[in-house]
């Protein structure tokens, strides 16, 4: 056993080198850069219906409170690098113009057009917002915001994208890089998404998703503290994680995990109300499932 | 095509960096007291870190963590002085994601009793509701209460946990003044890498 972890040791640098660094094909991350596009373009339909209306002068979250918010002025709060067009200006028209870019940058990101510029727009645009009020963001839409920067390291070439002349199909490792990046940054979150909830006794002794249910009009209603159900689902939400973490780190099978991470994904939606972060979650986790094979060249 | 060694050995140590800096982040999530090591790498990585969002200390990814921030939350007004019972505006068990995250701040801030905080939420809320008409006298924030009445329905008695009058000012503005304080029981919540509560900082 000894020797088997040893050669492992030695052979770690090999490992890492084909993990990151082995060529794939572009589609591969172009698949997973239009489910990400077409989720931002979700999210920045949503922020059209908030953003012109909370975040300007005379909105429901205007600066002052949106300075006081991010604890501007006080030492440690990492307020000065919270940039935001929205801090500088506070006019209607600026909202409207972020959200209006960054669903069209979206789009873009979506139908693989705009190479890397189209995703970084977008996730200039959601930061903008995200910035301007981080109380007040939901966490599908910082995971989304982590996926369009990763997206930016590949041009993203997708099946239906108009197929510019020095793309030629061939392999690529920045492709790999940026699909890589996903899946980690991904399973990274579920880890510690897990070890959060697991801090509160709400998650262990089984009340979480009766409250969760009392904050929502949800569609099984409210669950009482002491319902067998909301026990048996709050458990169901933790354990979830933990399998689809489990299954998705390994080959065989990461097709159960993408599974589980949508029953999870569903869970997040009914019991939390939160339907971004459920796609988001899925989003991100089509980032793990195996590429696709090259088109034969016979 | 390949990348030669050095531009390997390059991108290796910068990606082990990003995705340790990832690790500290998500795992000082939602923790109030974390070490001084944490604390230091979270504030000196901060022009990364929050330049770039990937800092998420401020979203609830534990979904529900059985705090104050976590109730149903009505916000209520009267119009007049002469207004017996209080109007729901909004109720954040009918209303959106974000009116749900507004609401668990000001249960946050209410508990945490940073009554300058809630202060400023209820004062940008009048404003903007002169702006579409509605004249508030009196606003609060009130969680209903998990009582039940007779019919097994969730009861319409509601918990004030925060509540102000609306005195107007000259040039559309108001100023409110305070009428419940709200109490501390837990950590701040507020935008803060370090473990110094806001009071501290401030001082």
């Amino acid at each position: 056993m000894l020797h088997a972890w040893t050669q492992n040791l030695f052979t770690l640098p090999q490992t890492w080198d084909r993990f990151w660094f082995s060529p794939i094909e572009s589609l591969a991350m172009g698949r997973v850069r239009a489910v990400i596009g077409s989720v931002a373009a979700i999210q920045f339909l949503i922020f059209c219906t908030w953003v012109p209306q909370w975040l300007t002068g005379d909105g429901w979250f205007n600066v002052e409170t949106g300075l006081y918010m991010i604890g501007d002025g006080l030492p440690d709060t990492g307020s000065p690098y919270r940039w935001s067009l929205l801090f500088r200006t506070d006019q209607t028209a600026m909202a409207w113009a972020v959200c209006g870019v960054g669903l069209l940058a979206s789009i873009a990101t979506a139908l693989g057009i705009g190479s890397r510029a189209a995703p970084l727009l977008a996730w200039l645009a959601i930061l903008t917002i995200h910035n301007r009020a981080p109380l007040l963001a939901l966490p599908g839409e910082l995971l989304i915001a982590a996926g369009l920067l990763y997206c930016t390291l590949d041009t993203g070439r997708t099946a239906w994208s108009l197929r510019p002349a020095w793309d030629d199909g061939t392999q690529r490792v920045m492709a790999n890089v940026a699909r890589r990046c996903i899946q980690i940054h991904f399973l990274l979150w579920l880890v510690f998404s897990i070890g959060s909830m697991l801090q509160y006794s709400v998650w262990w002794d089984g009340t979480a998703v009766p409250i969760l249910s009392e904050k929502i009009d949800g569609l099984f209603g409210t669950f009482e503290r002491t319902s067998p159900w909301g026990h048996f689902w709050t458990h169901a939400m933790v354990g979830l994680q933990v399998i689809a973490v489990l299954t998705l780190t390994r080959a065989s099978t990461v097709g159960l995990g993408f599974l589980t991470t949508i029953a999870f994904a569903m869970c997040v939606g009914l019991f939390a109300g939160d339907w971004i972060y459920a796609i988001s979650l899925i989003a991100m986790a089509t980032a793990l499932l195996p590429a696709p094979k090259p088109a034969s060249t016979d | 095509m390949q990348w030669n060694w050095k531009t390997r050995v390059l991108v290796s140590v910068i990606l082990a960096l990003h995705f340790a800096l990832l690790a500290v982040t998500f795992a000082s999530n939602n923790i109030a007291r974390r070490s001084e090591l944490s604390d230091r790498i979270l504030v000196d990585a901060q022009p990364y870190l929050i330049g770039l969002g990937w800092y998420t200390e401020l979203l609830p990814v534990s979904l529900a963590t059985g705090e104050l921030q976590d109730n149903a939350m009505r916000i209520e007004y009267k119009k007049s002085k002469q207004d017996l019972r209080w109007t729901t505006w909004f109720d954040s068990r009918k209303s959106d994601g974000r009116w749900r995250r507004l609401a668990s701040l000001a249960g946050a801030l209410a508990d945490h009793e940073d009554t300058d905080g809630i202060g400023l939420i209820a004062h940008t809320l009048v404003t903007r509701a002169a702006k579409e008409g509605i004249p508030i006298d009196r606003i609060r924030f009130a969680m209903p209460s998990a009582q039940r009445s007779g019919d097994g329905n969730p009861s319409q008695e509601a918990i004030a946990i925060y509540e102000a009058s609306v005195i107007p000012l000259a040039e559309d503005d108001v100023t409110l003044i305070p009428q419940i304080e709200p109490t501390r029981s837990v950590p701040p919540f507020r935008g803060q890498t370090n473990t110094l509560t806001s009071e501290e900082a401030r001082n």
